[in-house]
């Protein structure tokens, strides 16, 4: 009964519910990406380009003349493929690192949590930049960067919720009956720390896209003629004068997505576990 | 007290060390001849030269670049500690003296929005803790989250499309009087303001239930005073340590606006030498920052000391 509880208080926040429809409209659009946009998001019409918004291109035209809207719309496929990726990625690899830690304890915990806080602390696009550096601009090391340090807040979470759990009763009653620790730990302790990590990861989801899009933005994400909201900003900044509808919309695209989904993150954390504080998001 | 302070500092040497160490080891997957880089960058300035067999030798000689990866980082790293961070790929200046150059325009972007968004959180935060589930508090929570949800280079941008380009009252971008510092502190310090505004927002709603207060209440004391004299002084401890937190933010942040403002920062330099693949130059920003960074935080946590008598430090 408690989910349909939490179902019904996450429904009552009006603002979570706005984000909820927002997100599931951008996905129903990227989905259908093919079928819905006008033009085709990477063909050159230099005789179309640098075109003001009208009837034929609702967002106007870029320096190559592509159609700004279908490029949009192919965009918000890359950012959501991109996000879900990292976020998985993340989810998973913090997840098991902060389980191992809280439920074993011990010099394991005590030096895996230092490497966390450290990490944790430090400046995440800094070190995302390093990676970038490292290893080139593009997409696949966009992903690998952003996870580089992505799963550090999921560990973080996930340890404070293992040893809150370890300590209860039912635990202590599954080992009396002879319950291994794999066991435990599959079917008492994971089942426990996943709501915090819901919440964290639809809050991480907005930050994973303002980080691709940042990225974007500097010339090392995504690169043209790729439609990324990020890189498209960057083209599109040249001719800020001009044509601001390049810079404006992109941008504009970035924001309602991210907000949809703080706003969705923000109403979940009331419905599911409203002692939950400020999280730290990487 | 003294053992707190050995050990903060313990940590704060090892971010440093491990960052570096990182870092080095993450440059070096970095693709092509390093020695041939240098001779043309540094030596000719003539990126189409192609050097003899033996100018690649004595340059693999100069730089150490033949030994094994841990034998290259320690030669780094007892540079580093005589102060010499190497030589620039691109420039052929010194890396250190490169750093020290950009410094104080980073100093001065990073303190005016930190003091920026600071003046705009703290009452905004304070009153609607004040005034929680006002029509007050709402709009300050929305704005909040609006700020936090906008990407800063888009805001970046927004900002010189009206105010630089359409009213023409301040400069597109560069570095020099206040008018220029405007656009870029504003942009800077609008996210920071927005998780500064929440934290004090929730750190006086925390102050504000705790028995004394009640017993303020219960005493007849004035809500206003209350709220100055007692509820402030112990709201702002946490609000201290986000501050000392943002610093991580705003080094980020600083990479991004000082490059949409041209800013010659040192965020600006570190973007300019991943983009030119200047591996001493990048391992030096980043070795900088994680200094600046180590310190800051370790000054943050000592502070509490004056701040909060009651926290115990053998216990931390």
């Amino acid at each position: 009964m408690s989910l349909l509880r939490d179902v019904r208080e996450f429904g009552k926040n009006r603002a979570a519910m706005m984000g909820l429809i927002v997100i599931c409209t951008l996905i129903m659009i990227a989905l259908s990406a093919d079928v819905i946009s006008p033009y085709d998001p990477t063909k050159i019409i230099l005789e179309d380009k640098l075109q003001a918004p009208s009837i034929e291109h609702i967002m106007g035209t870029d320096h190559l003349g592509r159609d700004v809207l279908s490029r949009i719309i192919h965009g918000s496929r890359l950012t959501f493929q991109l996000s879900i990726i990292v976020v998985t990625i993340t989810a998973i690899v913090g997840i098991t690192v902060g389980i191992i830690s809280g439920y074993y304890g011990g010099i394991v915990d005590e030096i895996l949590m230092r490497f966390v806080d450290i990490l944790l602390a430090f400046p995440s696009i800094i070190l995302a930049l390093v990676v970038i550096g490292a290893l080139g601009p593009g997409i696949n090391n966009t992903i690998l960067a952003i996870s580089f340090v992505g799963w550090l807040s999921y560990a973080r979470v996930t340890r404070g919720s293992t040893l809150s759990i370890k300590e209860k009763e039912f635990i202590e009653s599954a080992r009396s009956i002879g319950s291994g620790d794999l066991y435990i730990i599959y079917k008492h302790v994971y089942p426990n720390v996943l709501y915090p990590n819901i919440v964290l990861a639809t809050l991480h989801m907005g930050s994973v896209i303002l980080t691709v899009a940042a990225l974007g933005f500097l010339g090392l994400g995504a690169q043209p003629p790729t439609p990324e909201w990020g890189t498209m900003l960057n083209e599109g900044k040249e001719f800020l004068r001009m044509c601001p509808w390049l810079s404006i919309f992109p941008g504009l695209m970035i924001m309602i997505t991210v907000l949809a989904f703080n706003f969705i993150g923000d109403g979940l954390r009331d419905a599911l576990d409203p002692r939950m504080k400020e999280v730290v998001i990487k | 007290m003294l053992e707190y302070v050995a050990k903060r500092t313990a940590i704060a040497v090892f971010v440093v060390f491990a960052t570096s160490a990182l870092t080095f080891l993450l440059l070096s997957l970095i693709p092509g001849d390093t020695a041939v880089m240098i001779i043309q960058r540094v030596f000719v300035g003539d990126v189409t030269y192609n050097p003899s067999r033996m100018e690649i030798k004595a340059a693999e000689e100069m730089f150490q670049l033949g030994n094994p990866l841990w034998m290259q980082y320690l030669h780094w790293l007892s540079n580093a500690l005589h102060g010499d961070l190497g030589v620039s790929y691109i420039s052929g200046r010194g890396v250190l003296g490169e750093i020290l150059v950009r410094l104080p325009a980073t100093v001065e972007l990073a303190i005016t929005a930190t003091i920026l968004s600071l003046l705009v959180a703290i009452p905004l935060g304070v009153i609607s803790a004040a005034k929680q589930n006002s029509k007050f508090d709402y709009s300050s929570m929305a704005l909040a989250t609006f700020f936090i949800s906008m990407p800063n280079f888009w805001l970046g941008l927004i900002l010189i499309l009206i105010f630089s380009l359409h009213l023409d009252l301040l400069p597109v971008s560069g570095y020099g009087g206040i008018e220029h510092l405007v656009l870029p502190a504003i942009t800077l310090c609008a996210g920071m303001m927005s998780v500064t505004l929440r934290l004090t927002r929730s750190s006086v709603l925390e102050v504000l239930r705790l028995d004394y207060i009640t017993t303020a209440k219960a005493k007849g004391m004035d809500e206003k005073r209350i709220l100055y004299r007692h509820v402030l002084k112990n709201a702002m401890i946490p609000v201290i340590t986000i501050v000392g937190l943002q610093l991580g933010y705003l080094l980020g942040g600083t990479v991004i606006v000082e490059t949409i403002f041209a800013w010659p920062g040192i965020g600006k330099l570190l973007i300019d030498s991943i983009n030119a693949r200047d591996i001493p130059m990048i391992q030096g920003c980043v070795v900088f920052i994680a200094i600046v960074f180590s310190l800051v935080n370790m000054l943050v946590d000592l502070s509490y000391y004056f701040l909060d008598p009651r926290i115990k430090y053998d216990e931390v």
